[in-house]
């Protein structure tokens, strides 16, 4: 099994900060809410059960990254893609190349900052049908993809 | 070619004008009822305008629909004032399902839906025409596809691929017997609909409902002899609803073999007729609640790829039947084999079940408890008995076959299922590992296909991780080798699998 490119870990830093910014207005929204009530009285100012929120989300976010480094990997055997992730739950998927029925490589803009990008390869499956590969080199993500390619076949053949 | 076809550009049946002005009716007559409400009588006469309007647009529609059978095409012509061609080539139209419900059985009319294979939805519907031409239809597409195949590959057909052989049938007798044996939870629905449309009845009762004052004063005997005579009485009522529902849906049922296509026939008032294509079959469920094993009988389902925007892609293929009937169609038609022993799997299993059962049932006597009175706390002790044996149960069921053409996994408690998944139709394969299988060395091996089957009985729980692999690795194999002489199969005979 490979690793992933360790810097992909930046890419999910990132949003790693952005899901905490949207937990953040949630519990801001909370907080607002639960304010709004005259009967309720926080003991705290405006705001801060918000920030602390904040931090121990942010806090909780970065520390499941190098962890889910950890647990992520990939192989291209003969025939097969496997690929192996989670941290709680751990899924072990094994997708055979003839079921293969297309393949996409795609980057987000951070992910282009740091020159990665996604291998998504889409089978005829209804439960976990398409299989994305993060943090992989574009290049070798688009050699992976014409590899992988040669083995995809038409719609109709399900 | 079918010379009746060819050539001329034909209309819908002109009754189709009456089913539109009568399917109509309701709304019309729910625009006046809420106009008249508002007191205001230009709406009301607004209104009669519009359906006088209305009215001649069916006949103007009727008029300008057209549709035609040319050598090579389906076209069909419409619009009234801006005006609409489409056009479906003959050898992408896959098949042709025919549909009728209670009102147009009365008026011999039936919707003929056009499938094709590039299209993610319906390419058309015809709107409505005779039985009996939408039968011509049919032929017509399975004449043009026969003949297509004799000038691309100039060989003799097999006659049987073409003739329809009947697999399975059922008497009204049989209906009524299979009937008996199921339960359905229709009238829940029922119940809803009728508290729902009578406003002053739900009104009091709901208010009565919902305050649960009314509970308060009865004595514990009497809630409990009241939870009693409920059950019971559901399970009246969900036993004849079973059997008015299994009469209404499998009434004249008939399984039929044609060529690479199987067709099912059922219904009482709703006359289905929908036909797989057997090329897109995925898997098989084997289904029997305590009754029908009692009697030793069986239902299969057949689930097959999802095709474009249709997301129901199973059938019943048989509703009920002896086993070795089911088995007989399974592996004629279908290529699969119904096994009789199944592995076990860990007795670790069986720890996990009880703590989910304890879990939901302690949870359960807790709001007992703090809701209702102290006395609930002694749900506690018939809770963790029932838990034992309902998770002793549901261990002893669970279990899994690999052979070489199939993998098949049953599962359940008093219904038990059995889920049949080719090796070749195998998309991707999953090992799944909780924390808890974890500690205890066990994993799942989920097995996806492309049928749309939601309620994840397609996977082995709680193996140990060793045999896990072994089953993965096993699968793989299989389904390489098959998928390579399947593939061989199907370039033998490609056209004739789409007839």
């Amino acid at each position: 099994m490979h690793n992933l490119d360790p810097s992909v870990k930046t890419v999910w830093g990132f949003s790693a900060f952005f899901r905490t910014l949207m937990f953040t207005g949630i519990a801001l929204t909370a907080e607002i809410f639960v304010r709004s009530y005259d009967s309720v009285s926080l003991p705290l100012f405006w705001g801060i059960p918000t920030v602390v929120f904040f931090f121990f989300m942010l806090l909780f976010q970065f520390s499941l990254i190098p962890l889910r480094y950890k647990f992520y990997s990939f192989d291209v055997r003969d025939r097969e893609l496997w690929l192996r992730r989670g941290i709680v739950t751990t899924v072990e998927t094994v997708a055979p190349f003839g079921r293969i029925q297309h393949i996409d490589v795609a980057q987000s803009l951070i992910e282009r900052g740091v020159g990665l990008s996604r291998l998504i390869v889409h089978t005829a499956g209804q439960h976990g049908a398409s299989i994305i590969v993060p943090g992989l080199p574009l290049e070798y993500a688009e050699q992976l993809r014409n590899h992988l390619k040669q083995f995809a076949h038409a719609v109709d053949d399900v | 070619m079918n010379e009746i076809l060819l050539g001329s550009e034909r209309r819908l049946h002109p009754l189709t004008m009456m089913y539109r002005a009568v399917t109509i009716m309701p709304n019309i007559l729910i625009a006046l009822f809420v106009f008249n409400s508002f007191e205001g009588k230009v709406e009301a006469y607004m209104t009669i305008i519009a359906a006088v309007l209305i009215l001649p647009s069916f006949l103007l529609n009727y008029y300008f629909y057209t549709y035609v059978f040319t050598e090579r095409e389906l076209v069909i012509k419409s619009g009234v004032f801006s005006k609409n061609i489409r056009t479906i080539p003959l050898e992408k139209i896959q098949n042709i399902d025919i549909h009728q419900n209670a009102l147009q059985r009365l008026l011999h009319i039936a919707s003929a839906k056009v499938e094709t294979a590039g299209g993610a939805t319906t390419e058309a519907m015809l709107e409505y025409i005779s039985l009996h031409e939408s039968e011509r239809l049919r032929t017509y597409i399975r004449t043009y596809k026969t003949q297509q195949l004799h000038e691309l590959e100039n060989i003799q057909i097999n006659e049987e691929s073409s003739h329809t052989e009947i697999l399975f049938s059922m008497s009204r007798r049989d209906v009524l017997i299979s009937g008996t044996m199921s339960f359905s939870l229709v009238f829940f629905a029922v119940f809803g609909i009728f508290f729902q449309y009578i406003p002053f009845l739900s009104q009091r009762y709901q208010e009565k409902l919902y305050s649960g004052d009314w509970l308060l004063g009865y004595s514990p005997s009497e809630i409990l002899i009241g939870i009693v005579i409920a059950s019971v009485g559901a399970t009246i009522l969900s036993w004849i609803s079973g059997i008015l529902v299994t009469f209404l849906r499998f009434y004249g049922f008939s399984l039929q073999r044609s060529g690479m296509r199987i067709l099912v026939e059922r219904g009482l008032f709703s006359k289905w007729r929908s036909s797989l294509s057997l090329k897109k079959f995925q898997m098989a469920s084997i289904r029997s609640n305590p009754i029908m094993r009692y009697y030793n009988l069986i239902r299969m389902d057949v689930f097959t790829a999802a095709s474009g925007g249709d997301r129901k892609r199973s059938e019943t293929a048989v509703p009920m039947a002896a086993p070795d009937v089911v088995q007989q169609i399974a592996q004629d038609v279908f290529c699969v084999n119904i096994p009789d022993t199944f592995q076990q799997v860990s007795p670790i299993s069986r720890r996990r079940i009880f703590f989910r059962y304890c879990t939901l049932f302690l949870t359960i006597s807790a709001v007992g408890y703090l809701a209702i009175e102290w006395y609930s706390a002694f749900l506690v002790f018939p809770s963790i008995a029932l838990s034992y044996w309902l998770a002793g149960i549901k261990y002893r069921i669970r279990g899994y076959t690999v052979s070489n053409e199939a993998a098949s996994v049953r599962s359940g408690l008093f219904v038990h299922t059995i889920c049949i998944v080719p090796h070749n139709k195998i998309q991707t394969l999953h090992i799944k590992r909780s924390l808890w299988q974890r500690v205890y060395g066990l994993a799942t091996v989920a097995l996806d296909t492309a049928a749309y089957e939601f309620s994840g009985k397609a996977q082995i729980p709680d193996v140990a991780y060793e045999d896990a692999e072994e089953i993965l690795k096993t699968i793989l194999h299989r389904a390489h080798y098959e998928k390579n002489k399947w593939r061989v199969d199907i370039d033998n005979d490609n056209s004739i699998a789409n007839i």
